[in-house]
């Protein structure tokens, strides 16, 4: 036998568990999701082939589209907030020396280690409108209980209702029960991008900033021009981290709302497919769905890469 | 900057970062507060942030009332073997991908790499179906084998393969050891702290995961710890104190594997950028 070939063996004999695993649950089921997206199938009965029907209908229903407008509040509500939480602590956490430092960082970090089950039940105890410690603080100062997980009015419209002013579906932004979800995503995510602002820091010689000083800009000036652009990559990056994980929110929302919320305002999409595969066992449809919001992933991603990757100084 | 500026500017930082604190603490405490609190306690306003007569009941409870005791069993035995699996399978492939040469060889690393890019969810449904064909539904295999193999923890220790100099290996092949030798006698030791590293966050993973247990267990005994405590929430009514417990179980021993290896997790984060 030949070197070349032996070699070639001993290298497909070393890939080979890893790559049976993901032939039988990763690339067959990809391919089986890709074929079942253009059929009709229950379960139980023959599954039909409908062409693009299932996408069709998705696209032309009500249902979907709310679906993606809510994860988009979703994503959006999420992803300001973790980043500039997380660039925040992590300019006040830069100086290493600073007593208590560790124990700062150790406590910022524990919600992203904890399961997103675990604390949207904790979440969900806090946020609770008779027993909830919210209501009973906003008791304390003489306000008025709030149904944070009931109450389907969007908070734009709340806000606008004070005025007597109806904006257009659209426009009335996310129902409590989702602020309350977006919170707890929040929560989770400003530990991490904490950390990985504080490594995108260290990473910035000082040199910089003495030249700065020199030519005597204040330090809002060389933070504004030094440290912003110098952290790009890392802003770029936790972007795409959080956009991909926000998309896929899931079981917060079913431990909070486990109806979809009130008048379905927290039915992102993945619950949405969920339903439409578990309760309705439309596994075509689901499918279909399921590629949709791949596609919008993928667009999103797409869309960072070309618009954002081009500004990230490197 | 004078000196008394600066004494002032920490102050303040510390005020802020304390605050800070407090907003991610907050849930923790008033979890663990609830679950000491008795029934009558709980619904009293106004409220105590400490319970006023710590109880064990609802720890009691949910052991006796629910099989919470056979979530965490099933918890440790598919978190467990799902790391030691998923390690062994990544650290042969992590070898061939950095070390070997063979056709085809970055074609398929690439292939594995894509992998991440695809969303959970849009697989589980077809994943599903493959575990149900072989019967699969509701056993340990069934949670554990379609997590045994990840791009992410071949990823990353293939990264930390490639940072060992080739001398070391070229000296155990001319002392005759084989590939597999060289693996388990050289590179294993070497890399024993990425390997715990990964371990830990592949153990957290799983530990954490939801969707897949949900999807393939519906009965009772076989659920994990997360599952257990979602099920719990949806079907038992207004037990907050114990449902609190329950998360306080729940979390626990990921916490306490996090103190233990706190500065490992750090640490890979800002190497690699790997999530929690």
């Amino acid at each position: 036998m030949n070197s070349k070939l032996k070699k070639t063996i001993k290298g497909y004999f070393f890939i080979s568990p890893s790559a049976t695993v993901m032939i039988v649950f990763i690339f067959f089921p990809l391919l089986y999701a890709f074929f079942m997206s253009f059929h009709q199938w229950d379960m139980s009965s023959q599954a039909i082939f409908v062409g693009f029907q299932n996408y069709v209908l998705a696209l032309t229903s009500t249902q979907f589209w709310n679906s993606m407008f809510y994860t988009l509040y979703y994503v959006l509500g999420v992803l300001p907030f973790s980043l500039f939480f997380g660039l925040f602590f992590a300019i006040l956490l830069r100086d290493g020396t600073m007593r208590g430092v560790g124990i700062y960082r150790m406590i910022y970090f524990m919600p992203v280690v904890t399961s997103p089950i675990a604390a949207a039940m904790g979440f969900n105890w806090i946020f609770q409108s008779q027993m909830g410690i919210a209501n009973h603080i906003i008791e304390k100062f003489g306000g008025q209980d709030v149904s944070w997980l009931t109450n389907p009015t969007g908070i734009l419209q709340m806000f606008f209702n004070n005025f007597n002013i109806s904006l257009p579906t659209i426009l009335q932004g996310p129902s409590l029960a989702l602020v309350v979800i977006i919170l707890l995503g929040i929560w989770q995510n400003v530990g991490y991008s904490t950390v990985v602002y504080l490594a995108g820091l260290q990473s910035i010689s000082s040199t910089y900033y003495e030249a700065a000083a020199l030519d005597g800009a204040s330090e809002w000036k060389s933070f504004w021009n030094i440290t912003l652009p110098l952290l790009s990559p890392s802003t770029f990056f936790l972007m795409i981290m959080f956009t991909i994980s926000s998309f896929q929110v899931f079981g917060p929302i079913q431990i909070m709302t486990p109806s979809g919320g009130p008048l379905n305002t927290t039915s992102v999409v993945v619950f949405y497919l969920y339903r439409q595969a578990f309760s309705y066992y439309n596994m075509g449809y689901a499918m279909a769905v399921a590629f949709l919001l791949m596609g919008m992933i993928l667009l999103a991603t797409i869309f960072q890469f070309k618009f954002l990757e081009r500004r990230v100084y490197e | 900057m004078s000196k008394r500026t600066n004494i002032r500017v920490i102050t303040l930082k510390h005020l802020i970062l304390i605050a800070g604190s407090f907003f991610m603490l907050f849930p923790f405490f008033w979890t663990l507060s609830t679950s000491f609190k008795s029934l009558k306690e709980i619904f009293k306003n106004p409220f105590s942030l400490l319970p006023a007569n710590p109880t064990f009941g609802n720890y009691v409870a949910i052991f006796t009332k629910i099989p919470f005791a056979r979530y965490l069993l099933n918890s440790f035995v598919v978190a467990s073997l799902t790391t030691l699996l998923q390690i062994a399978t990544a650290i042969l492939s992590a070898y061939a991908f950095s070390r070997l040469e063979f056709k085809g060889r970055d074609l398929i690393f690439y292939t594995f790499l894509a992998t991440m890019m695809i969303p959970g969810q849009l697989l589980m449904i077809p994943q599903y179906l493959v575990v149900s064909s072989f019967g699969w539904v509701n056993t340990y295999q069934g949670l554990i084998i379609p997590y045994t193999a990840t791009a992410v923890t071949t990823f990353f220790l293939r990264q930390f393969f490639l940072t060992i100099p080739k001398d070391l290996e070229d000296a155990a092949v001319i002392d005759g050891c084989n590939e597999l030798q060289i693996l388990t006698k050289i590179f294993i030791p070497l890399l024993k702290p990425a390997v715990l590293t990964i371990a830990i966050f592949s153990f957290m993973w799983s530990w954490n995961g939801y969707f897949w247990p949900l999807l393939i267990v519906n009965v009772p005994n076989m659920r994990t710890v997360q599952l257990g405590l979602a099920m719990f929430r949806t079907e038992g009514g207004m037990q907050w104190g114990q449902f609190m417990a329950g998360t306080v179980v729940a979390t626990l021993p990921i916490l306490i594997a996090y103190f233990i290896a706190q500065r490992h997790f750090v640490k890979s984060i800002t190497l690699t950028g790997l999530k929690g």
